[in-house]
């Protein structure tokens, strides 16, 4: 279980949501990676029970992910997924648009 | 610095539009109002910016075109929440350059139900593509997760958000365009229904539709009451969205903007700053200086906002007054003008400066974009 994720081919940082030219280096090659953990920072709990959270990407940037099992704490590892009915544990979904991370080189 | 606002002007703010309501006809009133207000007419105006959501299919040349405006100087600016800085800064630089003498800024929105549903879910590309379908709904939780950050890092508890949302409250009661004006007490604030943990209602702004709009012209002189421009910054996607979002673009752009208006954080007498959430009020306040780095945000809020020693926010700010789209980025500028003309009724102040800021247009996490104004009572 993964979530994608764009790379800078040039500096190798890592992006998301994806950029146009690479913050770091300016570059305008990307790949996609699959991201496999992320770690919780913070949570929010809507009334309807949905528990949102800010996770940050070891390496890489912080994103925005529906916790698809119960809250996780602050600290915690999570595994990340595109995909929103993953069944089996908490696991952070975040969606991706299917021309989201597309190579632009 | 040679530029002033001789006019304001508000449309109604509402939450339930009459049927067949739109965005340029509340516009058009704001406009209206703030030139009856300098004593103009749309003939004399030559220069002409507006900022909204909801405008389409029209552009600022339709509305010109609808209200009569022959003009040399014309601009539309899509930044929400820092749209009133940023057509000021241009406006400013564009009567000082000769292109315009009376420019009118203008800023407004229908934001009823289903426009704000429509807004929020398409945002921008990254919301559309990567929030909206979490699913999340408009920005609350974002400011959430913020404002989590913010009581861990500055030590404060929701009592002290409270205080800053029933201090503009109180403010409130003085403005008679505000939606929200009855009493809020600390039990209200802390057992309002729950929006996102730890926000409850009153954390957020009531959206509403509505206008403003202001006359700016090269300094008079003339003896009329007028905001005096003395200076303006900005600041565009300061840290890439890779931050914690606690610190605003006007960290960057603040110390400059306090340089060229020949003051500094300690001698404004009015803060108008952008409140979107309670946070964000600490956020910036804190940014421009005017909360003190050796100050303890908790103390601050208790000895100086919540007593009015410092007034923050007059017209109630949009957590009390509403937040009209795009207008709200206007919505202190305006206030502030106010104050400094002697202009705010019931809720006048004694302040010759008042520093305005504005902040807006969520990317992904936080907003990217922020301006800051100092004005100087003239007349």
């Amino acid at each position: 279980m993964s979530a994608m994720v764009q790379e800078c081919r040039s500096c190798r940082n890592l992006l998301f949501p994806a950029r146009l030219l690479c913050p770091f280096c300016g570059g305008d090659s990307f790949s996609t990676v699959a991201a496999g953990h992320g770690t919780v920072e913070e949570t929010t709990t809507l009334p309807d029970g949905m528990v949102l959270a800010t996770l940050s990407i070891d390496g890489g940037p912080r994103v925005i992910a529906r916790l698809t099992g119960p809250a996780a704490e602050p600290g915690q590892r999570l595994p990340l997924t595109n995909n929103p009915n993953t069944t089996s544990g908490v696991h952070a979904y975040i969606p991706v648009h299917s021309t989201v991370n597309e190579d632009q080189s | 610095m040679t530029v002033s606002i001789i006019g304001t002007g508000q449309s109604p703010y509402t939450r339930h539009p009459q049927p067949g309501t739109d965005t340029s006809q509340v516009i058009a009133r704001a406009v209206r109002t703030a030139l009856v207000e300098a004593g103009l007419t749309p003939g004399d105006v030559d220069g002409f910016a507006v900022s909204s959501f909801t405008l389409n299919p029209d552009h600022g040349i339709d509305l010109a075109w609808r209200m009569g405006f022959r003009l040399t100087w014309l601009m539309q600016d899509t930044n929400g929440g820092a749209s009133a800085g940023g057509m000021l800064q241009h406006a400013v630089r564009a009567i000082e350059a000769g292109d315009a003498k009376v420019i009118v800024l203008a800023a407004g929105d229908l934001m009823d139900a289903p426009a704000f549903s429509r807004l929020v879910a398409s945002y921008n590309r990254a919301t559309q593509d990567h929030l909206a379908p979490l699913p999340m709904k408009g920005p609350n939780a974002l400011f959430a997760m913020l404002t989590t950050r913010q009581m861990e890092a500055l030590g404060l508890t929701r009592e002290d958000y409270g205080r800053i949302v029933i201090a503009q409250r109180e403010w409130a009661a003085g403005n008679p365009g505000a939606v929200y004006r009855e009493a809020l007490t600390m039990d209200d604030y802390l057992n309002a229904p729950a929006v996102a943990t730890p926000l409850r209602r009153y954390d957020c702004v009531p959206p509403v539709t509505g206008a403003d709009a202001v006359v700016l012209v090269a300094d008079p002189g003339s003896g009329a009451p007028r905001a005096k421009v003395l200076s303006v910054r900005a600041s565009y996607n300061a840290d890439q969205q890779a931050g914690d979002g606690l610190e605003t673009g006007l960290r960057l752009c603040a110390q400059a903007g306090w340089e060229e208006a020949g003051i500094g954080p300690a001698d404004v007498g009015l803060a108008c700053v952008y409140d979107d959430y309670p946070s964000m009020v600490v956020a910036q306040l804190a940014d421009l200086g005017v909360l003190p780095a050796e100050d303890h945000p908790a103390d601050f809020i208790k000895r100086r906002i919540a007593t009015r020693d410092l007034p923050v926010n007059t017209s109630g700010g949009q957590l009390s007054a509403g937040q009209a789209g795009a207008a709200g980025g206007m919505h202190g500028l305006v206030e502030a003008a106010r104050q400094l003309m002697g202009a705010a009724g019931e809720r006048q102040v004694s302040a010759r400066h008042a520093v305005v800021s504005g902040y807006g247009m969520v990317l992904y996490r936080y907003g990217a974009c922020a301006t800051m104004s100092v004005l100087e009572a003239a007349s």
